[in-house]
């Protein structure tokens, strides 16, 4: 009986994975519990700056996240900047809770698709310790093949 | 979209779950399925991470499962007799007053978590000391025990306080009792089955991210005097719970 209720347990904590720890994201940014990564590139459907957004929360609490208060600005090989707006139609992009210890993903598009060389990205609004710092935390992204709209 | 927090074992429940409620927010297919927000009918930005207390949604249901060590104390009717298999030999009466013994078992249980409320099926075994307590008058070398099984849902409410969870709940169950062993050259056996309806407080605290020890105590209000006390281990699919 000792033996079946060893397995019970086994059964049922083994199925669980293993939650977020920090580091998971070796690149990631850090506002406080959550740690968030994002890389750039051309829109996979759409013209356009499509981000793919990584996210994890290495505390004990949930946390609010809110990726659609972060600031894009496409940059240019001029140094040309213009600032981008998230592609949402059905207003899906909402201010969320990351439980403790998950992480998740999104991918974003960014219009309109304007030739970009890198992508500036503040983070101000996205976490509460964004918000309370004086000035926004950025993460600077550079495509890997600059996007230019008249390019094939 | 992918999340860690995913859980193979469930996946079959959350499967049935999310087919259900998908069908009635009356989203039928996915067409023109992709992972990028705003191009997928489909997509719910923060479906497989996210909890924002939308109680229609089913990706913030947290599961868990529970090993329990139960020990309680079953009440027994007022005239509770014993069927005997010799020809011949009447039922033994055990002794007439209503009465309690004690039983000592484990229960395991399987949990859905939805914000503040839990559901719960869970099923329990549980054996009292043989020769403690249950004796007939016609035989006073009969020595009895008891085995009590029970099954059925709980539900309740629950709230955290940092890694404190504390929980509410009421188990509606069948409950059977059986009485076994004991007689001298024919076989005792006699059982019964009865509703039950048990309230029950339970307090559990994260040791780990996925990981819980609780106490629980809980009465039986229609029986005097009965009560179970519980001792759970559970593993959760969602760390802390989700809050």
């Amino acid at each position: 009986m000792r033996s079946g209720l060893a397995l019970v347990f086994a059964f049922a904590l083994g199925g669980c994975p293993s939650p977020y720890r920090h580091g998971d994201l070796p690149r990631a940014a850090q506002l406080g519990c959550l740690e968030l990564d994002a890389n750039a590139r051309y829109g996979a459907i759409a013209p356009g700056v499509q981000l793919d957004w990584r996210i994890g929360n290495a505390c004990d609490d949930a946390i609010p996240i809110d990726l659609g208060a972060a600031r894009i600005t496409a940059i240019a090989a001029d140094g040309t900047r213009t600032a981008l707006a998230p592609y949402d139609p059905r207003h899906e992009i909402h201010a969320t809770w990351l439980p403790a210890g998950t992480d998740g993903a999104e991918s974003i598009l960014y219009v309109p698709g304007i030739e970009t060389k890198e992508v500036e990205i503040a983070l101000v609004g996205v976490a509460p310790e964004a918000r309370e710092q004086p000035r926004s935390p950025m993460m600077r992204v550079v495509l890997g093949v600059p996007y230019h709209p008249e390019l094939p | 979209m992918t999340a860690r927090v995913h859980v193979a074992s469930a996946a079959a429940v959350l499967a049935s779950v999310g087919v259900a409620l998908r069908a009635d927010a009356g989203v039928a297919s996915c067409h023109d399925w992709t992972h990028v927000v705003g191009y997928s009918h489909c997509h719910r930005f923060g479906s497989s991470w996210a909890f924002d207390h939308d109680w229609l949604a089913v990706d913030a249901v947290e599961l868990d499962a529970t090993l329990s060590a139960v020990f309680r104390d079953v009440a027994l009717p007022a005239s509770s007799s014993i069927q005997t298999f010799a020809p011949g030999v009447p039922p033994l009466v055990l002794i007439g007053a209503a009465r309690h013994e004690p039983v000592e078992g484990f229960a395991v249980r399987l949990g859905v978590t939805r914000g503040h409320l839990v559901l719960g099926f869970e099923e329990s075994f549980a054996l009292g000391p043989r020769g403690a307590g249950l004796t007939s008058p016609q035989d006073p070398t009969l020595h009895l025990s008891l085995q009590d099984h029970r099954i059925g849902w709980v539900f309740g409410v629950l709230g955290h306080a940092g890694r404190l969870a504390v929980r509410g709940e009421v188990a509606t169950e069948v409950e059977i009792v059986e009485t076994i062993g004991g007689c001298r050259d024919q076989h005792c056996l006699d059982y019964f089955a009865r509703a039950l309806v048990e309230p029950r407080v339970r307090a559990d605290y994260f040791v780990s991210r996925l990981v819980t020890i609780g106490l629980g105590a809980g009465i039986d209000p229609f029986r005097a005097g009965s009560y179970s006390l519980t001792l759970a281990l559970s593993g959760h699919a969602v760390p802390y719970g989700g809050y």
